[in-house]
């Protein structure tokens, strides 16, 4: 009989009730502790996540300030560019060596905005994946520290078996040493289970294929499903002209011949073999190819499908336009060549070309092509001119295209009126900008956007002129559409839709007068290719694409942008 | 994080704690094979001692 049922055997029901009250409210008080310790624990990771989650925000905050920064400095750097090659400084030699330094500034500014915001975006990356991971982090040292624990009282106990051995009355040397191997053992077999438990552990935490399940069932059905259709399409006969719904009409009849074709179970095979056919097509796709390089999981397809096919499509259509417009840039640049050719080589076609552009303006995209024709020489000023008078008002916003050399000597050009008067250039200029109508209004409240669409044009002929005609008036257009411009930015991407849209063909113009407009690109492009899914949503991609790209042309925004903008729409 | 994250990060915690309760438990067996390894040599220390001393009790006689 053991020493405590003795003990518990002599006790009187008083004493048995006092060890009973001890005894609860001993369990009770480790019962509390625990769950104490618990919550205590629960907090600490809330807090944590918390902690995380704040610095998250407040680097999302600082790349946000850093991309406004950046924005406004490239605006800044291309200004300053302009304005010195305008003056012409970049072709001067006394101050050639002013103009690279201050170029070599304004990079060196960029650059380290730059290099500011790689340094946030990798922070960024990082806390993302912290907070991604933070279950997984929390439960591997959770599990360490139990572990670390178990294996700290289990040296322990070695320690106090060997004493105990050593100590026991009658043990001898060899009794000690056997305890000692018993003890080195145990403290082995222990270190191998927990070196191969942290092994899985990392294996699982670094590889995601680990916990998959195998291959889904619509796929393996629809691997059974190609060999069929590939079976019965060899030879001469193809597909017999059966669509692909009577081939699956025709496997699954096959298979499963008992199958009742109205049952539930009918329709999953079939629904499941067009999901994994799907998927199948969407996996070859160049979005998914480019973006997950080891192929995207059945799941994740499953779960978002709308989100990747959509993806997949606007990453076709961006691709589709960039190819057409790179195509015709191509045929664009032949044309060109030929007509220059031709021009050099054919005084009369020379003549007819150039009484052609006098009397009836530019054909589209003829800009760069009257460039290339003013710098080799092949049309006079004064023709420009007369090609852009024609257009009245509208002959301001072909000046954008016109190169710097054009535009220095405008105001040389005098135009033949037809009634044997000659009339200096400027005066189409300031015609256009004392015009009302085009007056940029601060007082339409509800849509400025409209206005500064009309006021574009304007601006910039404005500028155009107070640079070389020195026209007070450039200054009341041009501070009128800041002020504007101040109104558009506030007013954030609820406007930028319609506004872009309202700005139409001035945009260029636009965002040549005030690069802070490239925000509201970005915002207008986000706002379009997310409608992808809708009806006509490839159409509004495509023509959203097309714009953008456009802009690329125009120089008014770079590659980069662009591409930064079908970036972020694909992310 | 997409549904398909959360669930594949929710099946990683669960394995996770799984394999680190399966380490205790391994830890735990070790642990008890070692008890009973201490308690066998205590053991046979008393059986050499006992036997000792019934030598040592006939010696006597």
């Amino acid at each position: 009989m053991s020493l405590e049922n003795e003990t518990k055997q002599t006790e009187s029901p008083l004493e048995k009730a006092k060890r009973l009250k001890a005894e609860k409210e001993a369990r009770d008080g480790a019962n509390a502790e625990a769950e104490a310790e618990k919550q205590a624990t629960a907090q600490a990771k809330t807090e944590k996540l918390g902690t995380l989650n704040s610095h998250k925000q407040d680097l999302e905050n600082q790349l946000n300030e850093i991309d406004i920064k950046i924005e406004a400095s490239k605006g800044e750097a291309h200004e300053t560019r302009d304005t010195m090659q305008e003056a012409g400084l970049d072709k001067d030699s006394e101050f050639k060596d002013e103009y690279d330094l201050t170029i070599s500034e304004v990079a060196g500014n960029l650059n380290g905005l730059r290099n500011e915001r790689n340094e946030i975006k990798t922070k960024l990356e990082q806390i993302n994946l912290e907070i991604e991971n933070f279950g997984i982090n929390e439960a591997v040292s959770e599990g360490k520290k139990e572990t670390q624990e178990a294996v700290s009282s289990a040296d322990q106990e070695n320690e106090e078996a060997i004493s105990q051995v050593k100590n026991y009355p009658g043990a001898e040397a060899g009794d000690i040493k056997t305890a000692e191997e018993v003890a080195a053992e145990t403290s082995g077999k222990i270190n191998q289970t927990v070196e191969n438990s942290e092994k899985t552990v990392n294996e699982l935490v670094n590889n995601n294929e680990k916990i998959e399940k195998g291959e889904a069932q619509e796929l393996k059905e629809f691997k059974d499903f190609k060999d069929f259709f590939e079976k019965n399409t060899e030879g001469i006969n193809g597909s017999k002209g059966l669509s692909a719904n009577e081939f699956l009409k025709n496997y699954l009849s096959e298979k499963y011949p008992k199958m009742d074709k109205d049952s539930q179970e009918y329709n999953d095979k079939w629904t499941g073999i067009a999901l994994a056919s799907k998927f199948n097509n969407i996996n070859e796709s160049p979005y998914i190819k480019s973006k997950y390089s080891k192929g995207l999981d059945f799941e994740e397809f499953k779960n978002n499908r709308k989100e990747l096919t959509e993806k997949s499509n606007l990453f076709n259509v961006i691709g589709k336009v960039k190819a057409q417009m790179l195509e015709k840039k191509t045929e664009t640049q032949e044309y060109q060549k030929n007509i220059i050719e031709k021009i050099k080589s054919d005084e009369k076609y020379k003549n007819e070309f150039t009484e052609n552009f006098k009397n009836n303006g530019f054909k589209a995209g003829d800009s760069e092509l009257i460039n290339n024709l003013y710098a080799k020489g092949l049309i006079s000023i004064d023709d420009v001119a007369k090609g852009l008078a024609i257009y009245e008002k509208e002959g301001i916003s072909k000046l954008r295209n016109l190169s710097p050399a054009i535009l220095e000597n405008l105001n040389q050009a005098n135009i033949n009126t037809g009634d044997g008067q000659k009339l200096p250039f400027k005066i189409l200029l300031d015609k256009y900008a004392k015009d009302e109508n085009t007056h940029p209004s601060l007082e339409t409240k509800n849509w400025p956007e409209m206005t500064l669409a009309y006021a574009a044009p304007a601006a910039f002929a404005t500028r155009i002129a107070g640079k070389r005609f020195s026209n007070e008036l450039a200054q009341v257009w041009n501070e009128n559409f800041k002020q504007l411009t101040d109104k558009i930015v506030a007013k954030g991407p609820e406007c930028a839709a319609d506004l872009v849209k309202n700005l139409g063909g001035n945009l260029e113009q636009s965002i040549l007068t005030d690069k802070r407009l490239k925000i509201i690109v970005g915002q207008y492009a986000k706002h379009r290719f997310g409608k992808i899914g809708g009806n006509n949503g490839e159409m509004v991609a495509a023509e959203t694409s097309r714009r953008l790209e456009n802009l690329v042309e125009a120089g008014v925004m770079t590659r980069e942008e662009i591409d930064n903008i079908y970036e972020r729409a694909l992310e | 994080m997409t549904p398909k994250k959360t669930d594949q990060n929710t099946k990683k915690i669960n394995l996770i704690k799984d394999i680190y309760k399966q380490t205790l438990i391994d830890i735990n067996n070790v642990r008890k094979e070692r008890d009973k390894k201490i308690k066998d040599i205590l053991k046979n220390i008393d059986k050499k001692h006992a036997g000792k001393i019934l030598q040592d009790i006939k010696k006597l006689k």
